[in-house]
């Protein structure tokens, strides 16, 4: 998923107005909460087969960047 | 365990809700923001939800349903052999309501009667015990009773709980049926137990009040979300898959996959991850909430109701409290289902 793609697609999932960048700090964001914590899970566990370690790799993120290497940097 | 019960069927079923429902808004007012409610909406496809008045019980909606399995004459009082009631939330700690539902509900004396307690998986255990009892009798049929009152659990602040949970109840007649096969499997995590507890009440610990106040969290249900999330990604499909490999089935053949109504992320990641068409995978709870063992027979009811089709070779999955899971492959080519009814205080409109 290019870069762009994927902070519209986040920005969606959390229903948020901030402007996004790869360097974003997640605790900034008011709307990453656990609603949006399970939204991006749900949206990642479309697409990965391997979701072992998914849920604690969301928790354990810490920008924007973090969420973008989970699903796949092109 | 992966398991096979033969020559048992699903004859009738019927499940009943409160008239009384509650739109998300109103259960969150004051608590979060009114676009929080809106993305709360989206991820769990709930607007609003069955709650149970005061002096309603989850044995009061199961009382109602099965009056009108009876009603329909599919079944008669004296064909019973045996009454389960699976719940969570109980009238009393003792008796078993099992017990005071075979006199509600004019039973004869010489039945088995008795409750299991389970939550969202409750349904298909209470299938799957019904069902093999049925091997060693030689006549008459077994009322499965699930219900559950979880609002009554929720503490007043709980916006994780408030936004899923709903409350009803419904009723299942089991009977033999030459030549048909009930395919299982059941799974239990007990390591997640603490998942969903609640910690205070019985008898493990006892003591409810702390500085004069009854207010206490651990009085209350606690529900880590994001781990009940994380199980049903990591464990559900799998444990349908294994099951479909094991029914010689194939996802193809099943006409409808009735998933426990957690929420409608939950069954939509399940299905996707399982590659199986939505269209077979119905959520049908969006106003009435997650009603814990009554949820899958709620989703056929509602089907009913709204004139679907649902007569088909199924799975059915429960998953949740325990952490257990229970699914079966089960065909419903035969069965009654009955439309969803609602309980006005008491009485049914």
């Amino acid at each position: 998923m290019k870069k762009e793609e994927f902070i519209k697609t986040l920005k969606e999932l959390m229903d948020t107005d901030e402007e996004l960048t790869l360097n974003t700090e997640l605790k900034e964001i008011l709307e990453w909460d656990s609603v949006s914590m399970v939204a991006f899970f749900s949206f990642c566990g479309q697409r990965l087969e391997e979701s072992e370690l998914l849920m604690q790799k969301i928790e354990n993120a810490a920008t924007v960047g973090d969420l973008y290497n989970i699903i796949g940097a092109e | 365990m992966l398991t096979v019960v033969e020559n048992a069927k699903i004859e009738s079923l019927c499940a009943v809700v409160s008239s009384k429902n509650i739109t998300v808004e109103k259960r969150l007012e004051n608590l979060i923001d009114s676009k929080k409610i809106s993305r709360l909406k989206k991820i769990t496809g709930f607007d609003s939800f069955s709650v149970a008045e005061e002096e309603i019980c989850a044995s009061d909606f199961c009382v109602r349903a099965a009056e009108i399995l009876f009603d329909s004459e599919q079944v008669r009082r004296d064909e019973i052999r045996a009454l389960i009631f699976v719940t969570q939330t109980a009238d009393y700690f003792m008796p078993s309501t099992a017990c005071t539902l075979q006199k509600r509900l004019n039973l004869p004396n010489d039945i088995a009667a008795f409750d299991l307690s389970l939550g969202c998986s409750g349904f298909v255990y209470g299938l799957y015990v019904a069902s093999s009892m049925l091997q060693n009798l030689t006549d008459g049929k077994i009322l499965l009773l699930c219900g559950d009152t979880s609002t009554r659990n929720i503490c007043h602040d709980d916006t994780s709980c408030l936004s899923i949970f709903g409350d009803a109840g419904a009723a299942a007649v089991i009977s033999k049926s030459a030549g048909k096969k009930i395919f299982f499997n059941l799974q239990t995590f007990g390591e997640l137990s603490e998942t969903i507890i609640i910690r205070r009440g019985a008898y493990r610990n006892q003591h409810l009040v702390e500085n004069n106040s009854l207010d206490v969290r651990e009085n209350f249900v606690f529900m880590n979300g994001l781990e009940v999330v994380n199980f049903s990604s990591k464990y559900v499909p799998q444990n349908i898959a294994d099951l479909i490999h094991f029914a010689k089935a194939d996802i193809s053949e099943i006409g409808a996959f009735l998933l426990h109504q957690a929420n409608k992320s939950i069954v939509e990641s399940i299905a996707a991850k399982l590659q199986i068409p939505s269209a077979k995978v119905p959520f049908r709870a969006s106003n009435i909430g997650n009603t814990s063992s009554a949820s899958i027979p709620l989703i056929l009811s509602e089907m009913k109701r709204l004139n679907e089709q649902t007569n088909f070779l199924s799975l059915i999955s429960g998953f949740g409290v325990g952490m257990s899971i229970a699914s079966a492959v089960i065909d419903f080519s035969d069965l009654l289902c009955l439309p969803t009814e609602k309980l006005v205080g008491g009485k049914n409109s």
